[in-house]
């Protein structure tokens, strides 16, 4: 027990019965836990998968510049129109992207009706299927074909993670820090979790 | 959320000493909750360990169960939600936070109603093991940046079916040397003093 | 509150609450404009042609050309929570293929204290006029709308069309390939 004494900060854990040290880990637990039902229940109200970004990349400057936050929403009734700012996936990156749409097409609905009967249900799994839109970040030459999957041309509402609705600048930077030096991030998650369980409360 | 309870048995403490509160635990003394906490356990040292009453528990139980209950909503969502990813979770994923927020309104009705600061409840038990128990509920409040600790003792009397209660406010300079040692000479009278004054008002009725 | 970093975290929390709270009232004090104005357009040699876009497949596309005039009074949109309007116009139209078609023509970017006050003549678009097939030879109803996304300091990002259009036809022929 020597070295132990020397610890001082230990000694709060130390004075601990087992109640209070399984309530020190639930403390923590619960800490988590609210984060984690806020962030899954803004999912829920938002139809978004993710719904508050941060943006990683200046392709919007001058609207957003990297570790501005931006909220999304992703209503399925809403229809995708140009000018909205949407947040999308593309095959083989992992990172979304924030790009302005530039160009609509939405097949009239008689035509998906045909397709309806021909597809079956099929369809209606990938109903999204009738419209596709082509996007372009405002700081870039080009729209985005180059960065679509090799041979994709369009996008389609089923690439689309979310729509910008509200933006806060700068809220995000410390995610870009976490981001470009990753063992900074287990520092911080670290040292905040060390502090919390051995915190008497 | 300064609900505490620490069991130090009297047994314990005789092997394990430096598990017990008295044994000079030095704290910051310009921590407000680490020195509110180094009171309630020398409250709680007095009446558990010196006059032998028994600590309840069940306050403390209720807590860890609400909060169990609550982590565990959380976990179950984590896990559907990464089995099934979110447009096919998201029924799953409502009831979970809507039960997850539904259990924190507990908790908070809980703290408010049910322990009301309360850090320790103890039974002084009828040594023939026929009257009900004596009751005794501790609970103490020292605001933040203030100075003036804040005890009640209440005592309900198993027979009389009463409860008294006496408090005291005091300011913790009063207990504590300048490098943070609980003086527990200075202290534990002051404890005393109440607990004769309950115990004793109740034999004169 | 006796240390150092006692004092500089309780300095933190409070200042990082204040601008929290001076933040959202950004939001709010602006949250129900309109941010609506008048938009005067019109187009002038419409023109179509019919060749591929590589960029998309080797099949023939309908291209149109226009140039287009441009009078609009931004100003009164700008207030201290605008950062900047992006401004687009879009030529919308129905085909055989597709019930709505939008593509954007021209846009610009016009920043809290540049000139807001639009007139433009004899533009030409900045993008291609590509249809999505051969929907632009004979069409005779082709709106042209000049719309802004609003971006702000910090709040929500509304997108509004300018009141004001302006239909035109493209010619029944199409126009030579070659200049």
């Amino acid at each position: 027990m020597g070295f132990i004494d020397n610890l001082d900060f230990l000694d709060d854990v130390r004075r601990m019965n087992k109640r209070q040290l399984y309530y020190q880990v639930l403390n923590f637990g619960m800490i988590v836990s609210s984060a984690l039902m806020i962030w899954k229940g803004l999912m829920v109200v938002t139809g978004s998968e993710s719904p508050i970004v941060v943006v990683l990349s200046g392709s919007m400057e001058p609207a957003f510049f990297r570790g501005d936050l931006l909220f999304l929403t992703n209503y399925k009734e809403e229809p995708i129109r140009v000018g909205e700012i949407v947040v999308f996936k593309v095959e083989g990156r992992e990172i979304p992207i924030v790009h302005r749409v530039l160009k609509v097409h939405e097949k009239s609905v008689c035509f998906a009706f045909i397709l309806l009967f021909i597809l079956g249900s099929l369809l209606l799994l990938r109903e999204d299927g009738s419209v596709k839109f082509l996007t372009k970040g405002d700081n870039n030459q080009v729209d985005d074909r180059g960065l679509y999957a090799a041979g994709q041309h369009w996008l389609q509402k089923k690439d689309v993670v979310g729509r910008a609705r509200g933006y806060v600048p700068y809220v995000g930077t410390v995610t870009i820090l976490m981001n470009d030096y990753p063992k900074f991030k287990y520092l911080i998650l670290a040292s905040l979790g060390i502090f919390v369980l051995i915190h008497r409360e | 959320m300064a609900t505490n309870t620490k069991s130090s048995k009297g047994l314990k403490s005789k092997t394990t000493d430096q598990w017990s509160v008295d044994k000079s635990v030095k704290i910051d003394k310009w921590d407000g909750v680490a020195v509110k906490n180094n009171l309630d356990d020398a409250v709680k040292k007095v009446l558990v360990e010196n006059h032998g009453y028994t600590e309840s528990h069940s306050l403390m139980d209720g807590r860890l169960l609400i909060c169990t209950v609550s982590v565990g909503f959380a976990l179950y969502a984590l896990l559907w939600d990464y089995l099934h990813p979110f447009p096919q979770s998201r029924n799953v994923l409502i009831a979970c936070v809507l039960s997850y927020f539904a259990m924190m309104t507990v908790l908070w009705f809980y703290t408010m109603f049910c322990e009301r600061g309360c850090f320790l409840v103890a039974h002084d038990k009828d040594k023939a093991g026929i009257d009900p128990d004596n009751v005794w509920r501790v609970s103490s409040v020292l605001k933040r940046y203030d100075d003036m600790y804040q005890l009640t003792i209440s005592y309900f009397d198993g027979v009389t079916n009463e409860t008294t209660a006496s408090s005291i406010s005091k300011s913790v300079a009063n207990f504590f040397d300048e490098n943070g040692l609980l003086c527990t000479d200075l202290f534990e009278p002051v404890v005393e003093k109440i607990h004769t004054e309950l115990s004793t008002s109740k034999k004169t009725k | 509150m006796n240390t150092f970093l006692s004092r500089a975290n309780t300095i933190f929390a409070f200042t990082l609450s204040v601008m929290a709270v001076l933040t959202f009232g950004c939001f709010a004090s602006t949250f129900l404009n309109d941010n609506l104005a008048h938009v005067n357009i019109k187009t002038a040699k419409p023109i179509v042609k019919n060749m591929p876009d590589y960029s998309v497949s080797r099949e023939k596309n309908d291209l149109g050309f226009i140039t287009f005039d441009l009078r609009a009074d931004l100003n009164p949109i700008f207030n201290w929570n605008v950062k900047q309007l992006f401004l687009y116009l879009t030529a919308e139209y129905v085909t055989g293929k597709n019930v709505i078609n939008q593509v954007v023509l021209w846009d610009q970017i016009i920043k809290r204290g540049d000139n807001s006050i639009l007139d433009y003549h004899g533009m030409n678009p900045k993008y291609y006029f590509w249809d999505d097939g051969n929907g632009l030879r004979a069409n005779k109803n082709v709106t042209l709308t000049l719309s802004w996304n609003v971006i702000p300091n910090a709040g929500t990002l509304p997108k509004v069309m300018g009141s004001g259009s302006h239909s035109f036809a493209f010619p029944e022929s199409y126009a030579s390939n070659h200049f």
